[in-house]
C-alpha cells in the first residue's frame, strides 16, 4: 500500500533516506523523530504536497503525487482547520455534502467514543484544542481515505485519549486505510514504528 | 441563500436594465427617423402622358417603395376643383394643361442613400419629361442622423458587453476569493476538489436564475403598463455575455487553496 524504495527526501540537503519499506493495507504506522527531523515534511510528501524527493514513494503502486488530484489521503496538521463560529456537528459533517445514514451513525458513535457527544452543538471556539483535533480525526476516519496522516499526534493526546482514538482508527483500518502519525516519542498500539535516526528511516 | 449571491444578482439586474433602457431609447430614436424618412413622399410630375405609368410599373418591383399613387391629369383637375370649390373656374382649369402626378411613398426602414440613388437611376431616361419634388437636404440629414444612431447602438453593444462582462467577472472573482477560507478548511477536512467546481456552477445558475426572474418580473410590469416591446435579441446577447463572463472568471479562480 505505502512503499518507500530508495527514497530520499530533499530539502536544502538530503533530509530522510528510506531504503525499502512497505506498509500493507490496513496497518498503522508511527514516524518517530525529534524536532526538525523532517517528520512533518515526510507526511506532506506522502500527502502529495511536497515533491522534492528522489526514488519512489508509492501508494497503491503509483507515485504519491498521482493521488494529489484525487485527494485520496487526508493530512491533519498542527494547524487546526475548523470553523470556530460553527457547531462541532457542522464541522464534523463538513466534507460529506449529503450525509448518508451510516456516515451519520459513525460520526455519532465516534463522537461518543471521543467524548464529544455532549458538545455536539457547542461552538468550536468553546472547546479545547485536543477536542478540536478529535473533530478533524473523526471526520477524516469516517471518510476512510487511503492514508490518514496526523502530525504531532502525541502533542494533543495523552495515553488514555490515544487508546480512545485507536478505536476510531480501527474502523478506517478495517476498511484498508493506513493510519500514519508523526510523534516525538514511541507510542503503543501501532503496527509499524519507524524512527528517523540520523536522517535514515529505520524500523524499530 | 447567501446575501452575496443576491447582491450579485441585483447588480446584474441593474446593469442589464440600464443596457436595455439605453437600447430602447436609441432604437426608439431610430424608429422615429424611419418614420420621418417614410413620410418624405417623392412627387413626380409629368406633362407627357404614359411616362409615369411606365415608371409606376417599374417602381412596383422595388422593395424600398412601400406604396405609390398615380394621379392622372383629369383626376388632379377633379381633386383640385373638389378641394377648393373651383366649379366656376373648372372650364379654365380644364383648358390649361395640368401634369400627371406620381406619389411615391418610400419604406422608411429600407429607403437609404443607395436605394435613393437606385430610384433616381429610373428617373434618368425620362428626366426631360418629369419634375421630381423631393427635399434631398432633409433626407440626407435624416440619413446622417440614422447612421449616427446606428453607430451609437452598435458601439453601445460593445461598450455595455465589456462593462457587464468586466463587472460580473470581478464581482465573481472577489466573491470566490472571499470564499477561499471556507474551501481551505473544506479541503483540509478531506472534501473533494471537484465540489468547488460543482458549487461554482450551481451558484452561477442561481445568480443567473435570480437575475432572470427579477428582470422578467420588471419587464412584465413595464410591458403591461407601458407601450414596450423587449429586444429579445439583445436579451439573448446579454445572457451570452453573462455566461461567457462566468466561464472566463473560472480560469482566474484557483480551486485548490491550501
Amino acid at each position: 500500500m505505502l512503499q518507500f524504495k530508495d527514497f530520499r527526501l530533499m530539502s536544502d540537503q538530503e533530509l530522510i533516506f528510506a531504503e525499502n519499506i512497505d506498509i500493507e493495507y490496513g496497518k498503522s504506522v508511527q514516524f518517530i523523530g525529534a524536532n526538525a527531523s523532517g517528520k512533518t515534511l515526510l507526511l506532506k510528501t506522502i500527502y502529495g504536497d511536497y515533491n522534492q524527493y528522489e526514488g519512489d514513494l508509492l501508494i497503491k503502486a503509483k507515485q504519491a503525487l498521482f493521488y494529489k488530484k484525487k485527494k485520496s489521503s487526508i493530512l491533519i496538521l498542527r494547524e487546526t482547520y475548523l470553523f470556530d463560529n460553527e457547531s462541532v456537528w457542522k464541522n464534523l459533517t463538513l466534507p460529506f455534502g449529503i450525509l448518508k445514514k451510516w456516515q451519520k451513525d459513525k460520526l455519532m458513535d465516534y463522537s461518543e467514543i471521543a467524548g464529544l457527544s455532549n458538545k455536539i452543538d457547542s461552538k468550536v471556539s468553546e472547546i479545547s484544542s485536543s477536542e478540536k483535533k478529535k473533530i478533524e480525526i473523526i471526520r477524516a476516519a469516517v471518510q476512510m481515505p487511503y492514508i490518514l496522516l496526523i502530525d504531532d499526534y502525541d502533542t494533543y493526546f495523552d495515553n488514555k485519549e490515544q487508546s480512545r482514538l485507536k478505536e476510531i482508527f480501527d474502523h478506517s483500518i478495517k476498511g484498508g486505510t493506513v493510519v500514519a502519525v508523526s510523534t516525538k516519542n514511541r507510542l503503543e498500539n501501532f503496527d509499524y514504528s519507524l524512527k528517523i535516526q540520523n536522517g535514515i528511516l529505520v524500523k524499530l | 441563500m447567501k446575501l452575496k449571491i443576491l447582491f450579485q444578482s441585483m447588480i446584474i439586474v441593474f446593469l442589464l436594465i440600464v443596457w436595455l433602457a439605453f437600447d430602447y431609447w436609441y432604437n426608439g430614436q431610430k424608429e422615429q427617423i424611419y418614420k420621418e424618412i417614410g413620410s418624405k413622399t417623392i412627387i413626380v410630375y409629368s406633362y407627357k402622358s404614359g411616362v409615369l405609368s411606365d415608371l409606376q410599373s417599374e417602381i412596383k418591383e422595388k422593395k424600398y417603395i412601400k406604396d405609390n399613387l398615380l394621379e392622372k391629369r383629369a383626376e388632379v383637375v377633379d381633386r383640385l376643383i373638389d378641394k377648393y370649390n373651383l366649379e366656376s373656374a373648372a372650364k379654365l382649369i380644364n383648358t390649361n394643361t395640368l401634369p400627371d402626378i406620381l406619389h411615391i411613398f418610400p419604406d422608411g426602414q429600407l429607403f437609404n442613400k443607395q436605394n435613393k440613388d437606385d430610384l433616381w437611376i429610373l428617373f434618368k431616361p425620362i428626366q426631360k419629361f418629369i419634375t421630381v419634388d423631393f427635399d434631398d437636404e432633409v433626407f440626407q440629414g435624416k440619413i446622417d442622423d440614422l447612421e449616427n444612431i446606428k453607430k451609437i447602438i452598435k458601439y453601445s453593444y460593445y461598450g455595455f458587453a465589456f462593462i457587464v462582462f468586466f463587472i460580473v467577472a470581478l464581482l465573481r472573482i472577489f466573491y470566490e476569493k472571499s470564499e477561499n477560507n471556507y474551501w481551505r478548511i473544506f479541503f483540509h477536512a478531506g472534501g473533494k476538489y471537484y465540489k468547488r467546481t460543482i458549487r461554482y456552477i450551481l451558484s452561477t445558475i442561481l445568480i443567473i436564475l435570480i437575475s432572470a426572474i427579477i428582470l422578467a418580473g420588471m419587464l412584465y410590469y413595464v410591458m403591461k403598463n407601458f407601450d414596450y416591446n423587449p429586444n429579445y435579441k439583445l436579451m439573448e446577447f446579454q445572457v451570452l455575455v453573462l455566461i461567457s463572463s462566468y466561464i472566463i472568471s473560472k480560469f482566474f479562480i484557483k480551486d485548490r487553496v491550501e
